[in-house]
């Protein structure tokens, strides 16, 4: 193993922060694309038209967001000359650990959405209320699996 | 047992000089990483341990020990360097 140099010190601190900083770009993205679509479907089962072309606007912005900092990212990857020492500055057995307790928690709060969609589907019926569609459940399972886990993870990378 | 692992770090890092930026590129992980481990909120692997050691030229005793270890040799809180 050869000695990192000074340079290399200083390339994996920025490329850790650009991570971290594209890492965020993409929560943002993703809660965009995600909430957007959520609201989108939200606002049809309601009826309201104006909110839907809103929404329908803003996950399309987040969406196209989302491959941008997806793309991003893959650039920053290929930035990596070797490989050998920046490869640690954005994964490693720490960063492996909070992406599993992040998943972990992003599952917990899918089945507490599930949950709470049944409740309020029940709610709605007996109130004679619009039904919930497939669409919309789909929709906000998925904005909350990927919020929950980025979130998660980002939340874990900075405060613990 | 032990949920927190003693360690030395803070003190073998001044001792040969290093930030946590260093010795991070060192033993490839994250800053982050190093400063999670250095404050007893992490416990790194076998391997990274092993790693750490390394840079330090020592075991891996001399950088890591359990709270209630009976061969422990130097004192210090969960950070570890004798605070």
């Amino acid at each position: 193993m050869t000695r990192p140099t000074s340079s290399d010190i200083h390339l994996s601190s920025k490329t850790e922060a650009r991570h971290e900083s594209l890492q965020v770009q993409l929560l943002i993205a993703l809660t965009l694309g995600a909430g957007g679509s959520f609201l989108e479907e939200l606002a049809r089962t309601l009826g309201q038209g104006f909110v839907e072309s809103v929404a329908s606007t803003a996950a399309m912005v987040g969406w196209f967001a989302t491959l941008l900092v997806f793309f991003r990212m893959w650039q920053l990857g290929t930035l990596d000359r070797e490989g050998q020492y920046l490869r640690g500055a954005v994964d490693d057995e720490r960063g492996r650990s909070l992406r599993l307790r992040a998943v972990y928690f992003a599952f917990v709060a899918m089945l507490v959405v599930q949950l709470g969609l049944e409740l309020a589907a029940a709610v709605l019926e007996s109130q004679g209320g619009p039904m919930l569609g497939a669409r919309l459940a789909a929709n906000l399972t998925f904005a909350t699996g990927v919020i929950a886990s980025l979130g998660g993870f980002l939340y874990l990378d900075r405060f613990h | 047992m032990a949920d927190r692992l003693l360690n030395r770090l803070k003190v073998l890092r001044a001792m040969h000089d290093l930030t946590q930026a260093d010795l991070a590129e060192r033993v490839r992980v994250t800053r982050k990483s190093i400063n999670a481990i250095e404050r007893g909120r992490f416990v790194p692997s076998t391997e990274l341990a092993l790693r750490i050691a390394g840079v330090f030229k020592t075991s891996v005793e001399d950088v890591f020990q359990l709270p209630d270890s009976p061969t422990r040799e130097w004192a210090g809180g969960p950070e570890a360097d004798g605070t």
